[in-house]
């Protein structure tokens, strides 16, 4: 296994390619748990119009991924004493399995699952009508339509206006074929990587890696989903809507112009602006904060999504009126180089750095981050670094270009 | 002086110091208590002028709720402890320390919008609590860790000096305790002194306590309180929680059976002696199983044999949780610190194997005592 150690973090990990084309991270940790975490290239955003002559839909490596690790699998999971879980992002997929034992034998279980699939269609519908009526619930909630509305004024036609969970509606048109297509195109060896760790030492883990087994490649054939979004301007810059609530609730969003254009201008540096960007500004920010206050809004939900080539920050608050929200928001958001400052920036590395140690410390959360952050081909580890070293002079030149960053705002107005 | 055994681990990589006082009923208000926490907890987020972030990216919180007849007013401080580098900060715990001093004495900043602020948020949160039946009905019972009942208008009238007023009487109160987990140091953790334990507090529910009814629930439950043998220990508990565990198991899948209902069970330990089951349905659906109810206890071991396996196979997972997540350990040590239980490290991350007999033997000595519903009611509002 090749080692790499990236950082002052006392967190080297190592890696290797298997002759399945399986890519194996360990991380070593004396943690009393040991982890696993098989992570698979795609998640809620959509990349293909047609896999194998069949449409995909929205939602699709969602479903998977619950029928893949479904009560049933996390049942037998358990018997061998191993607790699962699974989450997907808009990058990727990530199905957990953490233990106090041999954390091969659970792992080598789920691994099974995928070479040979279990569920039916009959399971596909008992799915759909077990989470009706809690995904109804959630559609229904008042953040939730306030950051839709936001979303489809934001985008014109980016899958990243898709939720991580797919509606009630986009449900429906899943059935079984779809999921198998949608496996074989990226549930194989080649694209996969198991991450793994413990306190386990290398020697032990690079011969027990080789009895990992996961699809053999295979080749798909498909049309890849293209859309146009425009970068300047946004659908809607604003729009009211209402809904049964006990509240107001505003989101605002902010589009971010397209990912490969950031890139050619800041490179790797990118990835570091994104783990400080939200306490920089928003939650961290005395300014941000205080100016709430000021107006009488509270900030309710703070997401930042990436995905493909877009990323946008979705801010939503419980306030009693809109147009001083918005003012105080449009105002802020346009001159974002004025906000922060070096001590506020070196107060923020400080306690990311805190924050990196404690996820380190536990083989499932680090885990967990080392996934995070894999789809940007990055080390959770060389990222930290990254940000540690990040001066204000850069993260200032890219606050100015956020000032012109496309904005938007939806308004729910509570119906009694 | 009380301090819980600390739990001594390197295994989370943090450490959180809870303090925990104690303030009789007599001397602050539900509205005040409840008010004081969330103030203090904003004051944290935007205006502290310190920067907690520097001290190993130290946090604070703070949360107040009934306990042993009175309230608790908690604060939490979590931080990193780096290992090996400790070039990063010289001596971030002993700062940790001081910090947590002076916020109780800086107190909270004295702005009219951010009282404003704070009553909106502890409004918001007693909102959704009085949609819920089982919140309702344990703050009718007033069991530890309950959210207390407010009075609106009280909450909407509290003034900054009020609350000045407040957090003075929890400085100054003599009951209390800390609860520790992290690495071990080399001086003991060492705070202001507290002349009684909490566990010697009187630890039960209100048995005046009438059923509750009101038009803002959106579930309804029956709440049973129930004698129990002693716990003494971790396994104890572990025990109690594998036998009701597969009870409600069992009684979710009759009442499935016989009613085509999904219920939801939830079970707290209110006393060393006392613990309650709760069963909640769809609004509405209580009057229906309501009697079917009322008969099952007290428990019978055979009603619940075919489960109880599977519930001793969930409660050895424990383990692997509590060793993936700190926030869990943490409830646990605080449930060791109510009531006083012994423990070692050992026994802390591990649970003790248990067997079908002990889990029957634990059935059998349970017993009903006391009954409260939460239902819908379109013309009563709580």
């Amino acid at each position: 296994m090749i080692k790499t150690d990236l950082s002052k973090l006392s967190a080297p990990f190592y890696e290797q390619k298997l002759d399945n084309g399986l890519n194996i991270v360990f991380i070593p940790r004396k943690s009393l748990v040991s982890s696993s975490l098989i992570y698979i290239p795609n998640g809620s955003f959509i990349h293909d119009e047609t896999i194998n002559s069949g449409k995909v839909f929205a939602g699709t490596s969602y479903l998977l991924k619950e029928m893949l690790m479904n009560s049933q699998c996390q049942e037998s999971l358990s018997q061998q004493l191993a607790l699962a879980d699974s989450f997907i992002d808009y990058s990727y997929t990530a199905f957990s399995i953490s233990c106090k034992g041999d954390i091969f034998a659970p792992t080598k279980s789920f691994l099974s699952r995928i070479l040979s699939p279990k569920f039916t269609e009959n399971d596909l519908d008992e799915f759909k009508k077990k989470n009706m009526a809690s995904m109804q619930k959630n559609e229904s909630s008042p953040i939730y339509q306030t950051k839709q509305g936001c979303l489809s004024n934001l985008y014109f036609s980016s899958p990243i206006s898709n939720d991580r969970i797919p509606s009630l509606s986009q449900l429906q048109l899943i059935h079984n074929s779809s999921l198998s297509r949608f496996m074989e195109k990226y549930y194989q060896a080649p694209s996969m990587t198991v991450f793994l760790s413990g306190n386990m030492s290398v020697s032990e883990v690079s011969q027990k890696i080789n009895e990992l087994k996961a699809p053999s490649r295979l080749t798909c054939a498909g049309k890849q989903l293209s859309y146009h979004e425009n970068y300047e301007k946004a659908k809607e810059n604003y729009t009211a809507i209402k809904g049964k609530s006990d509240s107001n609730y505003l989101s605002f969003g902010i589009k971010f112009q397209k990912r490969e254009k950031l890139y050619e201008t800041y490179g790797q540096l990118l990835f570091s602006f994104y783990e400080v960007l939200i306490p920089a500004l928003i939650t961290k920010n005395e300014i941000f904060l205080s100016g709430l206050s000021q107006i009488g809004a509270d900030l309710v939900d703070c997401d930042f999504r990436q995905g493909g080539e877009d990323a946008c920050i979705l801010l939503t608050f419980r306030t009693l009126e809109s147009t001083k929200l918005v003012s105080f928001l449009t105002d802020y958001f346009t001159v974002c180089e004025k906000k922060t400052n070096a001590a506020e920036l070196k107060k923020i590395q400080e306690q990311y750095y805190a924050s990196a140690i404690s996820s380190l410390a536990l083989a499932p959360s680090a885990l967990t981050q080392f996934a995070r952050v894999y789809p940007d081909s990055l080390a959770f580890t060389g990222l930290v670094g990254n940000v540690m070293r990040l001066s204000y002079t850069n993260l200032k030149s890219f606050l100015s270009e956020m000032d012109g960053f496309v904005k938007s705002a939806c308004f729910l107005r509570k119906e009694l | 002086m009380e301090t819980i055994k600390p739990l001594y681990t390197e295994n989370y990589a943090q450490r959180a110091i809870i303090r925990r006082i104690f303030v009789e009923r007599i001397q602050i208000t539900n509205e005040k208590i409840m008010l004081l926490s969330e103030v203090m907890n904003y004051a944290q987020q935007a205006t502290l002028k310190k920067p907690l972030e520097s001290y190993a990216g130290a946090r604070v919180s703070f949360s107040s709720y009934y306990y042993g007849g009175g309230f608790i007013f908690e604060g939490k401080l979590t931080q990193s402890e780096p290992e090996g580098l400790s070039y990063f900060l010289s001596d971030p715990y002993k700062k940790a320390e001081e910090i947590f001093d002076e916020i109780y004495l800086t107190g909270f900043p004295m702005n009219e919008k951010v009282l404003a602020i704070c009553k909106d948020r502890l409004l918001q949160k007693y909102n959704k609590l009085q949609a819920d039946s089982f919140a309702s009905v344990l703050s009718e019972l007033q069991v530890n860790y309950s959210f207390p009942e407010l009075n609106v208008n009280l909450v909407r009238s509290m003034t900054l000096d009020d609350l000045a007023v407040g957090l003075k009487i929890v400085r100054s109160s003599l009951k209390g305790q800390y609860v520790f987990i992290g690495k071990k140091r080399k001086k003991e953790i060492i705070h202001q002194e507290y002349e009684k334990t909490l566990s010697s507090l009187p630890f039960d529910f209100d048995v005046a306590s009438k059923d509750v009814f009101s038009s803002s629930f959106q579930n309804e439950c029956a709440t049973y309180i129930l004698s129990i043998n002693e716990v003494k220990g971790l396994k104890d508990v572990s025990m109690l929680f594998v036998a009701f565990n597969a009870f409600s198991q069992a009684l979710k899948e009759k009442i499935k059976k016989n009613y085509n209902l999904d219920v939801e069970l939830k079970v707290f330990i209110i006393s060393p002696i006392k613990a309650g089951i709760t069963i909640m349905v769809e609004k509405g659906r209580l009057l229906m199983v309501e009697k079917y109810l009322d008969n099952l206890f007290s428990l019978s071991p055979s009603a619940i044999d075919d489960y109880i396996s599977k519930s001793i196979q969930d409660e050895k997972l424990l383990s692997v949780r509590l060793a993936s997540d700190f926030d869990m350990a943490i409830m646990r040590m605080k449930l060791i610190a109510d009531f006083a239980l012994p423990y070692s490290e050992e026994e802390f991350f591990n649970v003790e194997e248990i067997t079908k007999e002990e889990v029957k033997k634990t059935v059998s000595t349970v017993k009903k005592i006391f009954a409260i519903k939460g239902s819908f009611d379109k013309g009563e509002t709580k």
